[in-house]
């Protein structure tokens, strides 16, 4: 990891409230060698208020540049919003594991919800260049809101999606247990909702599909110090979302 | 000025290269990647405790304004695993360490474990972290039971709850504290409105600038009344909030929350007081200490309030 000094390349609403951030480090470097999952913690602020940064999920790397689609949650998140394109913002990073592909599957299946697709669509570009199939199943409260689905597809990603407003998605799970079970899947990479992840735990407790999760949590420092981002695992201990994940086996987590 | 300022620092025995620690709970070994420990005065690990401690239930961490508050309970691998795993990592930098320590169960827990630090294990002194201990003779007791235990000189590390600190500082001192560091975090609140419940457990600590000027006054008034030097701590974030606590009578500062957000600060820490001096025409940094309270009696004098 390190610390990187980078210029907003672009900074602009892909949905309401939502936003994609494209940044070149300025030292030229880029963020080259960072895998899908991984995350930066973006400094939000000159002040001590808000005093934290904010950690966000690569949404792709390419050459040098990188990009992160965030959501405006609060004050952080509204500073970012009006950082100005051609601006600086220091980031740290890669931060955090990532997903596991399994070398030999040919069929993975990403299944997101809002803006818990981002790191997914970073996934899928990696999977496409690795030549398996990837199905994409991603929902949001909105048709504006699903995030990355024009650039899923553009990359070849077989796609479905849902809309609900109450996180059900009841008809795109349904469609994806069907899927599975006329063509089993052999990986699947779950982010943004507990929903999803009970069904990717299922999937996994009945036939044996191996699946991940990309957890979000509240961060401090973002590399492992603070000890603030804890998940309680199934193995009946504390991981840290920063560096033990914040990719996890599905079957450590809670549903 | 040839040969620069002098930033270092005589504390308890031991030279520090300058008088910029990071403190307990918020420094790690990951940092190394970002910084160059080898340019800190001194290093302080997470605090441990006798037995490993899996530390407290998510969530942890609350973001307050201009500040942090963290119930992360005491997540530590032990005593044992600290001294065979950890310290001989932290060791090879070559920069003076602190251990700090904490009993969860009592006096007898801190006693057991500063028993087991002694001189030429690399480390300086021991940081007694009376998180939640508050009472005067409590404090004094544990502290002169700890000398016993122990060849390595004993900081007592204080909390603002309750009992006025002064009060605290002393008791430790004449426990044979021989220095006194504070603050620890300041307990504090949020509540979740919309489930209507406190967001983390009721003994949370809240840590960062908001808490600065609160406990900058309170090194100035532990500084007025204690012999032993004071290490002070909360909220330092940059070479002017570092040089508060300098002239308000610290004699070394810890840098911690504000790392989580600039991992530099330490380091930007060390330079601003340098430069600080050069534009001041000050030679040795130990010139500054306490330098307010001698200024403020030379004012008060000339207003022959004296």
């Amino acid at each position: 990891m390190r610390g990187v000094f980078a210029t907003i390349l672009q900074n602009r609403a892909v949905a309401e409230d939502i936003l994609k951030m494209v940044l070149r480090g300025k030292d030229g470097a880029g963020l080259a060698g960072a895998r899908p999952g991984q995350f930066l913690m973006v400094r939000c602020s000159d002040t001590s208020d808000p005093l934290l940064r904010r950690p966000m999920s690569l949404y792709d790397v390419s050459g040098d540049t990188f990009s992160i689609v965030y959501r405006v949650v609060g004050a952080g998140t509204r500073l970012m919003a009006k950082m100005p394109e051609g601006g600086e913002v220091h980031v740290i990073a890669p931060l955090g594991n990532g997903f596991n592909l399994p070398p030999q599957s040919g069929r993975v299946a990403l299944v997101g919800r809002g803006v818990g697709a981002a790191p997914l669509v970073f996934l899928a570009k990696t999977a496409i260049a690795q030549g398996k199939r990837v199905f994409g199943f991603i929902s949001a409260t909105s048709r504006e809101s699903l995030v990355g689905v024009e650039d899923l597809s553009k990359m070849g990603v077989e796609l479905q999606t849902g809309v609900d407003t109450d996180g059900s998605s009841t008809e795109l799970l349904d469609l994806i247990r069907e899927r599975h079970s006329a063509e089993p899947f052999d990986y699947v990479a779950t982010c943004g909702s507990r929903r999803m992840l009970r069904l990717v735990q299922d999937l996994r407790t009945a036939t044996g599909v191996p699946g991940e999760v990309l957890l979000e949590t509240r961060m401090a420092c973002g590399i492992g110090v603070c000890k603030g981002c804890v998940v309680m695992t199934a193995d009946g201990t504390y991981k840290k979302v920063c560096t033990d994940g914040p990719v996890f086996p599905v079957e450590l987590i809670a549903g | 000025m040839a040969s620069g300022p002098d930033l270092s620092i005589e504390l308890l025995g031991q030279r520090l290269q300058n008088p910029v620690i990071e403190a307990a709970g918020t420094f790690g070994e990951e940092y190394s990647e970002l910084i160059d420990f080898r340019k800190l005065g001194a290093l302080v690990p997470k605090t441990i405790s006798l037995e490993p401690h899996c530390g407290s239930p998510p969530p942890r961490l609350v973001e307050t304004p201009a500040g942090l508050l963290n119930f992360v309970g005491g997540d530590n691998p032990g005593v044992k695993k600290f001294i065979e795993e950890h310290l001989p990592r932290w060791r090879r930098y070559g920069i003076p360490i602190i251990v700090g320590l904490r009993g969860h169960r009592g006096p007898d827990e801190y006693v057991r474990i500063a028993s087991c630090f002694k001189r030429g294990m690399g480390v300086m002194a021991l940081e007694l972290n009376f998180k939640f201990m508050s009472d005067c003779s409590s404090i004094s007791d544990t502290v002169s039971r700890c000398t016993q235990a122990t060849d390595l000189p004993i900081i007592a590390k204080l909390r603002p709850a309750g009992v006025i600190m002064t009060e605290m500082a002393l008791a430790a001192e004449s426990g044979g504290a021989a220095a006194i560091s504070l603050v620890n975090t300041i307990p504090a609140m949020v509540i979740d409105v919309e489930r209507q419940v406190p967001e983390l457990p009721l003994g949370a600590g809240l840590s960062g600038p908001a808490i600065r000027p609160i406990a900058l006054k309170m090194v100035w008034d532990v500084y007025e009344a204690v012999k032993v030097p004071v290490i002070g701590m909360g909220g330092v974030a940059d070479w002017r909030s570092a040089l508060e606590y300098i002239l308000a009578g610290a004699s070394a500062v810890a840098v911690g929350t504000a790392m989580f957000s600039n991992p530099y600060a330490a380091i930007e820490t060390i330079d601003g007081i340098r430069d600080y001096m050069v534009r001041h025409g000050v030679m040795r940094v130990t010139d500054l200490v306490g330098l307010a309270h001698r200024n403020l009696r030379a004012q008060s004098a000339l207003k022959g309030g004296a």
